[in-house]
């Protein structure tokens, strides 16, 4: 087998490949920053990291070991790789073992996370013989582990959900936990932004609150992936003072990066061959070549393609597929696939994984020497992340990324200065939105009553005061008391999706088995009857999709086509509650249903991807009830004199960059994240009459975003125009109004945008 | 309006609530409460919001005369009666008990105390005049007190700051009542208990799901025509507790004159006790047609290594019925202690002949019998094609 940076010459020297690279960069490789163990780690923890093979510490792990030491809260930015656990298990074991009282949270955003996470603690913890208890508490914990461990775990590993619903509100049963309790660690920290980061903060308030009653003080440790902003966000989520930790002292070996541009089919009409294709076709040169490979794609259906194309590919039953062997990876497998899957990536006799993002960090699949990312996975961060995943501290790595036809990935791939100039995106998070906050004063006055004059944040009397008014608080005395029957706890989810699952049953010839399992709007579009299932390169066609008992039974069958659905969003007022003329343009506020319906889906070929017909699918309507602001390009005000300078043929292109521009301005001033909002544009709109470009919170009921929006419009307004104003680019790129279409090209759409904020003042 | 001030928050707030929860949007407001002075006829006030009184109700001790081992000796003089009326359902630490009845034996006569919280800033009295009722000493008996009552009166004196010194003994009626009722009636709770086992009548009463309602309607309003009902409820929960314990120590001291009771559940309570009628009384039971009762019986007869007498009680019940269980104890029976495989296959095939049920869907009996087959063949030296 040829060494990677061999494979890789020969594969760029050859011209139809190299044509297609617009960008190879080799990343020199990083030699360790090591320090000797400390004297404060003891004895214990020392031979167990000896007998281990570690002998010495990275930088960082040194330094997040020493500050905790100090008492200070601290926040260690690690790259894929750089030895994460150790940072806080190193300080938190190294007390647990000289404290018999003392005890340890780790919070994890997930539940396959912390089961994850139990595995290796287990290991390392009964590895040493350190004799600590660990125990995961989360919804799937039985109920005879759950007492043992409230009474006798030193480290309890949970998520989110379980310390808002589960912990928090029975805090009496935790008493000698929560009492003792002298660390919390917050890992993926940079998963709460925007609307659940805001919820996240408020629930650590909770806690702490709770903490303080039982005279408890611990030290947060935070982990982040690569952002702007990791101190800023975690000082804002835990709300106190934070160390930065970002000396990674982990050693990589060189790594190339690759971006690839698939060659033009159709060079008039600016056609270019499919991602999917082209990704087949790079990972399978690496895996050929022995090269572990992970792929990964932008859907769960492209995760399915990739992975049955280069499986069909390497088939050969005399080789037994020349032993290599590809394996599918997302959410939505049974918990027993996906750790074989995971455990098979670690031992080795995996070579190859495609995968959603799921596999973007956390979960522990060993080293990988390639990454092919099937297209631009949406944000700076975390395509670094995935290009992460390949690289393990020594070896040489490569990373491609292939650019699909979308305008963003076209720029990127044109521009690679871009990309490599750009830091990753920063992470906001308002702590006081109020819709949030009254949902966790609720909680908070439940698990302790209120003294009239403390603090939750901002001062709690305001919102205790409204509910009082909705009768679920009751002042007495100088103290506000929960005065509901509810628990409150259990009406309030932190994360905006429904948790109900739809559950897959498979029933070819009589079986009656669950293969796996998917959220409800995602199966009104990949489970409706006629669609084909694709697992794990399995096919099955669905036969019956029932909504109401969340299942859905599918049949095994070999066909030639998979399916995809035509979905159409519209949205409607319900309600108007006020309207008024802010910053030039006509501004309305309301109740809206944002309608998401399946309508028809596609046959499509495998490989070729043409069109085999079409099929009608009946399933009710996603609906979200949720909160709008709607900018109105109404008579008179300068917004409509701005739109209609503008030459007709442009405008249409131009309502559509504003509201993309809108968003991309708002989170830095609203501290969200641009996926908590949604934007519609309408040339003619048929609620107000004018053109109009409508902002809508994506959370359910809405956060606040839009009532924020709605006040800041005057400073958003003047952001977006300097941002598009003084944006290097010349067309249009993905941090201002969106990069040129190479297919729909309208002349100079950017400087139409400049000139529209010219006269929108 | 202006778009963002404080009046703009709270109708955005109210409206949103009302669209998560449409039940809210019925009610106005609540008026607050009149700042008249509470008075409560017949109570007599024990604290800035705490109230007291004492019901004297005619009811007879326990028959206690023969204190049976399944109920910690019974002394009636410290016996308390214990339930608690909350403002919530679910548990967890927003969770308050605003009346406590405690029940016990003056001489012969049973009387009720009952504390109510009239208010939230009154617990902390609330919840020491409770512990006064209820000394370390006492006995508590409850219905299902091991797992709501205790643990949310535990957490009020942790919330308040006080120490908690439950009575050290507590009978909690609740699993008695589960395995001597459960199987006849399907459900067991108090209510069902008192209408078809107690034959005690409930009227006007206050479903519990509807206890927090009332109080919190009272708390908001100051009327108190609801709330008396709910005392009645609690009053009526403790008289309750006293006549099923009374019923209970009947029935296990006198087993073969119940009637309404599971008997296979009291046979085993009685075995447990080691009562000297309880074999006699599942003997009883079964020859009544009681098959349940029977295998208890023989399963207590195994164990106790009066193997032929189990068999036996084994042999009955099939007599009755293709029982595969009963077929699958003879079969082990035959085949280990008395060294007859070739009978232990008969039973198995007679028992799945007659049951009529598919061999299929009970692959240990199958198990069973081809093990069986194979131990026959290699016995009589032919060598079964399956076990090569």
């Amino acid at each position: 087998m040829p060494s990677l940076q061999d494979l890789l010459s020969s594969l760029l020297s050859r011209r139809e490949l190299s044509e297609c690279v617009t960008l190879h960069k080799t990343i020199p490789q990083k030699k360790a920053v090591e320090v000797d163990f400390p004297a404060e780690l003891g004895e214990k923890i020392t031979r167990a990291l000896q007998s281990r093979g570690i002998h010495k510490l990275y930088s960082h792990q040194y330094e997040t070991f020493r500050t905790v030491k100090e008492g200070k809260n601290v926040v260690v930015v690690t790259p894929t790789a750089s030895g994460k656990t150790l940072c806080y298990n190193l300080p938190v074991m190294s007390r647990l073992l000289s404290s018999q009282d003392a005890r340890a949270l780790y919070l994890f955003p997930t539940k396959a996370l912390s089961q994850d996470q139990q595995a290796e603690l287990n290991e390392t913890v009964l590895g040493a013989d350190l004799g600590l208890k660990v125990f995961t508490y989360d919804g799937d914990t039985p109920s005879s582990i759950r007492v043992a461990a409230r009474d006798s775990g030193r480290i309890v590993i949970s998520n989110p959900d379980m310390l808002h619903a589960g912990i928090l509100p029975n805090h009496p049963k935790w008493i000698k936990f929560l009492a003792s309790l002298q660390f919390v660690v917050i890992d993926e920290i940079h998963i709460y932004r925007g609307v659940f980061g805001s919820h996240m903060a408020n629930l650590i308030r909770r806690l702490k609150r709770i903490l303080a009653f039982y005279g408890a003080h611990p030290v947060f440790i935070c982990c982040s992936a690569t952002i702007g902003n990791p101190d800023h966000l975690a000082e804002t989520l835990i709300g106190e003072p934070v160390t930065l930790v970002n000396n990674n002292g982990a050693p990589s070996g060189i790594k190339h990066l690759v971006l690839y541009n698939p060659p033009l089919v159709d060079p008039v009409q600016g056609i270019r061959r499919g991602v999917v294709t082209e990704s087949v076709r790079i990972a399978k040169e690496f895996l050929l070549n022995g090269v572990k490979t992970i792929v990964f794609a932008r859907s769960r259906v492209r995760t399915e393609l990739i992975g049955s194309y280069i499986n069909r590919d390497l088939a050969n039953r005399y080789s037994d597929n020349r032993h290599i062997r590809v394996e599918t990876y997302r959410g939505g497998y049974l918990p027993r696939e996906r750790r074989m899957i995971e455990q098979g990536l670690r031992n080795g006799s995996i070579q190859g994984v495609v995968s959603t993002n799921a596999l973007e960090l956390g979960i522990d699949i060993g080293g990988l020497d390639a990454a092919v990312l099937a297209g631009f996975p949406g944000s700076i961060a975390s395509l670094w992340q995935q290009a992460g995943r390949a690289g393990r501290r020594s070896d040489e790595s490569a990373a491609f990324m292939i650019a699909s036809s979308a305008p963003t990935d076209q720029y990127l791939v044109k521009h690679p200065e871009y990309l490599l100039g750009e830091s990753p995106e920063s992470a906001w998070v308002d702590p006081d939105n109020p819709y949030i906050l009254s949902d966790h004063i609720k909680c908070a006055v439940f698990e302790i009553p209120f003294k009239d004059s403390e603090t939750f944040g901002p001062a709690a009397g305001e919102m205790l005061r409204i509910l009082e008014e909705e009768g679920v608080v009751r002042l007495s005395g100088g103290t506000w008391y929960w005065a509901d029957r509810s628990y409150p706890a259990e009406q309030i989810s932190l994360r905006s999706s429904s948790p109900e699952n739809v559950v897959i049953i498979d029933i070819t010839g009589g079986r009656q088995e669950v293969i796996g399992e998917m959220d409800v709007p995602s199966a009104k579009e990949l489970l409706h009857e006629g669609a084909v299932y694709l697992h794990r390169q399995d096919q099955f066609l669905v036969t019956e999709l029932d909504l109401e008992h969340h299942t859905c039974r599918v049949t095994g069958k070999d066909v030639n086509f998979y399916t995809d659905t035509i979905v159409k969003t519209d949205i409607k007022v319900l309600h108007e509650d006020h309207r008024e003329l802010t910053a030039g343009a006509g501004v309305l506020l309301g109740d809206v249903l944002v309608r998401t319906q399946v309508t028809k889906y596609k046959k499509l070929k495998f490989r070729t991807h043409e069109n085999l017909g079409y099929g009608d699918v009946f399933l009710p309507p996603e609906e979200v009830h949720t909160r709008s602001l709607a900018l109105i390009f109404q008579e008179e005000t300068p917004i409509h004199k701005a739109f209609y300078e503008a030459p007709e043929y442009i405008r249409e292109q131009l309502i559509g960059r504003l509201g993309n521009l809108l968003i991309q301005v708002a989170p830095v001033f609203l501290l969200c994240d641009s996926r908590d909002l949604g934007t519609a544009e309408r040339l003619k709109d048929p609620h107000t009459g004018y053109p109009t470009i409508y902002i809508y919170d994506r959370a359910p009921g809405g956060s606040g975003l839009s009532e924020g929006f709605a006040r800041r419009l005057e400073v958003i307004r003047d952001a977006a125009a300097a941002l598009v104003t003084s944006c290097p680019c010349e067309g249009g790129c993905p941090s201002c109004i969106g990069p040129e279409d190479e297919k729909a090209a309208v002349g100079n759409i950017k400087e139409a945008v400049i000139r529209f904020f010219d006269h929108w003042k | 309006m202006k778009m963002g001030d404080s009046d703009s928050l709270k109708s955005r707030l109210a409206i949103l609530r009302s669209l998560r929860n449409p039940a809210l949007m019925m009610e106005n407001p609540p008026p607050r409460k009149p700042s008249t002075p509470l008075t409560l006829e017949g109570w007599e006030q024990a604290g800035n919001a705490v109230w007291q009184r004492k019901l004297s109700e005619p009811a007879g001790i326990p028959d206690s005369r023969d204190p049976d081992a399944i109920l910690p000796e019974l002394r009636p003089e410290a016996l308390r009666f214990f339930d608690l009326e909350t403002t919530g359902l679910s548990g967890g630490a927003g969770t308050v008990a605003f009346l406590a009845g405690v029940g016990l034996f003056e001489g012969e006569k049973a009387v009720v105390y009952q504390v109510f919280l009239a208010d939230f800033p009154g617990e902390r009295e609330f919840l020491q005049i409770l512990q006064g009722l209820l000394p370390e000493e006492s006995l508590l008996v409850s219905y299902n007190g091991k797992s709501f009552d205790l643990p949310l009166w535990r957490t009020r004196c942790l919330m308040q700051g006080l120490p908690w010194a439950p009575p050290r003994e507590h009978l909690d009626l609740l699993f008695l009542s589960r395995r001597l009722f459960r199987p006849l009636l399907g459900t067991c709770s108090l209510g069902d208990l008192e209408s078809q086992i107690l034959g005690i009548p409930r009227d006007n009463d206050v479903p519990g799901f509807l206890v927090p309602e009332v109080y919190f309607s009272f708390l908001k309003t100051g009327d108190r025509t609801e709330l008396n009902r709910v005392f009645r409820h609690n009053e009526q929960d403790i008289l309750s507790l006293v006549s099923l314990l009374r019923h209970l120590t009947l029935l296990l001291d006198h087993p073969c004159s119940a009637d309404k009771v599971d008997r296979a559940g009291l046979g085993r309570l009685l075995l447990l006790n080691g009562h000297p009628e309880a074999e006699g009384f599942l003997r009883n039971a079964l020859e009544a047609g009681d098959r349940k009762a029977g295998s208890v019986l023989a399963f207590h007869l195994k164990r106790a290594g009066r193997y032929d007498e189990a068999d036996h009680t084994w042999r009955i019940i099939m007599e009755s019925s293709a029982d595969l269980a009963s077929a699958e104890e003879r079969a082990k029976h035959l085949e280990h202690r008395k060294k007859n495989p070739e009978e232990a296959l008969k039973v198995l095939n007679e028992a799945l002949l007659f049951s009529g049920v598919d061999a299929n869907e009970n692959p240990w009996i199958l198990h069973r019998i081809r093990r069986l087959e194979r131990k026959i063949s290699r016995e009589t030296g032919r060598v079964s094609p399956g076990t090569l």
